[in-house]
């Protein structure tokens, strides 16, 4: 198991809405990894699409993730790669 | 929701009416409507024996996993091209499956002992108050796919007929308070010819829905079902976002009328992809394709494009986990270059900064956030002669890939003549460098400059002498000249690219380029825009580059134009005092010239 946890700013445009909530999800569950998300003193689990929209992460929020699992490595970089707008969408 | 069937006297009596809402969706039609009234689930509260708790609990499971299977089952229907549609049922069905629904109701079953109606409400009621606080409106909005799926579960719990479609056996027009985006996507397959709601804005998922289905739909109409019954015929007009009620025979005719044109229309516009880009009286103007993937290149040529007018070169360092080398920028220049050939290519140097910004490009010990002007600061040329290594490595391959046809070097956000020599200064340098290595490259490669930066149209006469070919973004042009922010939403409808000010700085770089005898073109929004391309036109530019799909209704447009008039028009919007009056003068004349185009309404 392993655990890690990265600072990061949320890039992607317009921010965590409805689809960057799901993608965050299907990550958590294919990698198989319990991902978190903390931002503004609040943490939520990546499984709560609702959870995360609460959070209002709007473009330009500073956020923490954190990621426990074996393959966090590989989930970690799927997140950054989701919020740091790297993706064409 | 549930029909509402009932005859209402006010229906006969009405006078014609025409409501103003949102075109969500464009067409026109004509039908008549079918309402669909708001079935309020009214909420009772029930204490529950501790013996029913279990039981209470299984019926709510029951009720969303049926919620559950219909919502795949939906997408399993619809599995094809719509991919947003599709990926609006997915967020659902985690919402469906999100623990402060499931979980939560079922806690406040089993710790209150009440019923699962009264139980799911509270949790609804805890996740309102949760995105009430948000302060994104767009984020905030998505409460309203909450609450679509909650409602589909309060449906199935009450033992109502969900489909609120069954009913429909004519073609008609529905009218609701609002749909979810699944009722819409079925609509599809029902007998609706268009839709019309009391809720709802362009972004909204319903309206995302209906346009990739294309379904004609006008949203935001107030209390319309208020307004209006079953079996009435209406006017929707999904263009303007406009409902004719009860309208007259005048208007019904006219309107049926506009519908077969522009059914032609859409048609005939196909026939605009061969034909030459010219006016009347001969007057060409080149219209070319704005894309950012290599990949896009088909397009361009479906679209009858003349070149490219716009290549974004951003794309390939945002899209891998490392900076492009060389031979890879070079293999894509190349691509574009040959696939086009003899048309020109207009490649544009990294515009990275701002609000762009890859992870993997180097830092130049600035990261996003850390600027407190973005937009005003270490961006696009600005960044690329502070990382001078990656530039020359961009600048080789664009050199590289001259080779294959014709290519044309774009500099970005261009703001003196020093930057613009101090650039000119490195090409001359990596120049001699592929000479000395014996790399061929078109000596000749033309360089030209965006000119979006309000100082470069000031000194366009003297820039022009430095340059083979100017660029006009309209875009960043705009920002920086009205000093608008369109992002932002306090400020952004002060966002007018028909402000006088930028039509007379279009026409202030058209001049001085020609003064100098180099090509001018634009490559903003606006440039794809039917509505400013007559006004652009008139102002003389050479080139216009623009989404490649709008490129045959441009054409059209500049093929039934005569020259001498487009120039009088341009002298008579650039003569205006405000937007405003640019736009009210459009409105007057742009239907009498373009009768197809604009003559509708």
């Amino acid at each position: 198991m392993i655990v890690l946890s990265e600072k990061m700013e949320v890039l992607v445009h317009c921010g965590v809405h409805g689809r960057v909530a799901v993608q965050l999800a299907e990550i958590a569950e294919e990698k198989k990894v319990k991902l978190h998300i903390a931002s503004g003193g609040r943490q939520v689990s990546c499984n709560s699409i609702l959870e995360l929209l609460g959070l209002a992460l709007v473009q330009g929020t500073r956020i923490s993730v954190l990621v426990r699992g074996d393959r966090a490595e590989d989930a970690l970089q799927a997140v950054r790669k989701l919020l740091m707008g790297e993706t064409a969408s | 929701m549930e029909p509402d069937n009932s005859t209402d006297s006010r229906a006969s009596t009405c006078e014609p009416q025409t409501l103003f809402g949102i075109g969500a969706s464009p067409g026109i039609v004509v039908a008549r409507i079918f309402v669909l009234k708001k079935h309020t689930h009214r909420t009772v509260w029930k204490r529950l024996d501790s013996g029913q708790v279990e039981e209470e609990i299984n019926r709510f499971l029951r009720a969303a996993e049926q919620a559950e299977s219909e919502l795949r089952e939906l997408r399993r229907t619809f599995a094809g091209d719509l991919a947003d549609a599709l990926s609006i049922i997915d967020s659902h069905i985690l919402i469906l499956k999100d623990q402060m629904i499931l979980e939560r109701t079922v806690d406040i079953i089993r710790e209150k002992e009440i019923n699962v109606e009264w139980a799911l409400d509270q949790a609804l009621g805890r996740i309102k108050k949760r995105f009430d606080t948000i302060a994104d409106p767009y984020i905030r909005q998505r409460y309203v796919d909450v609450k679509n799926v909650v409602d589909r579960v309060f449906g199935l719990l009450s033992g109502h007929e969900e489909d609120v479609l069954t009913g429909i056996n004519e073609k008609v027009i529905v009218v609701g308070h609002d749909f979810s985006p699944e009722d819409t996507l079925r609509m599809q397959t029902e007998n609706v010819l268009g839709f019309i709601t009391e809720e709802g804005g362009m972004t909204s998922h319903t309206a995302i829905v209906a346009r990739s289905l294309n379904i004609p739909a006008v949203v935001g109409l107030g209390d319309v079902t208020r307004d209006c019954v079953s079996g009435d015929t209406i006017i929707l007009d999904g263009f303007f976002g406009r409902v004719y009620l009860h309208p007259t025979p005048d208007q019904l005719c006219q309107y049926r009328e506009y519908d077969r044109q522009h059914r032609n229309f859409s048609e005939e516009l196909a026939l605009y992809i061969h034909l030459a880009s010219e006016t009347l009286d001969g007057h060409r103007v080149r219209l070319a394709g704005n894309i950012e993937m290599r990949d896009e290149v088909q397009s361009v040529l479906r679209y009858g494009a003349e070149g490219i007018g716009l290549f974004r070169s951003e794309f390939d360092y945002f899209n891998c986990d490392q900076i492009p080398d060389e031979d890879m920028l070079t293999s894509t220049y190349s691509t574009l270059v040959s696939t086009l050939a003899p048309m020109p290519v207009t490649i544009r140097t990294l515009d990275v900064g701002g609000d762009k910004f890859s992870r993997y490009l180097p830092d130049s010990g600035i990261r996003p956030g850390v600027e407190r002007n973005p937009a005003l600061g270490l961006r696009s040329i600005r960044y690329s002669l502070r990382e001078p290594a990656l530039f020359r490595t961009q600048l080789r391959a664009l050199l590289r890939a001259s080779v294959h046809g014709r290519l044309r070097i774009l500099l970005p956000m261009i703001s003196s003549l020093s930057e613009l020599q101090h650039v000119k200064g490195i090409l001359l340098q990596v120049k001699a460098e592929l000479t000395r290595k014996q790399i061929p490259f078109d000596t000749n490669v033309e360089l030209g400059i965006m000119i979006e930066v309000p100082s470069a149209v000031i000194m366009a006469d003297s820039l022009a002498k430095a340059v083979d070919f100017f660029s006009i973004g309209t875009n960043d042009l705009i920002q920086y000249s009205l000093a608008i922010d369109r992002g932002n939403q306090y400020v952004a409808h002060m966002y007018e690219p028909f402000h006088p000010a930028v039509l007379r700085m279009i026409k202030q770089t058209v001049d001085a380029g020609h003064g100098q005898g180099i090509e001018v073109s634009l490559c903003g929004e606006m440039a794809g825009e039917v509505v400013s391309a007559a006004v652009l036109f008139g102002l003389g530019l050479d080139e216009l580059s623009m989404r490649p799909s709008a490129i045959p209704h441009v054409r059209r447009i500049l093929r039934r134009s005569d020259y001498g008039q487009l120039v009088e028009l341009s002298h008579a919007v650039l003569s205006c005092n405000d937007g405003g009056e640019v736009r009210n003068f459009l409105t007057r004349y742009l239907p009498s010239t373009y009768p197809e185009e604009f003559g509708c309404r």
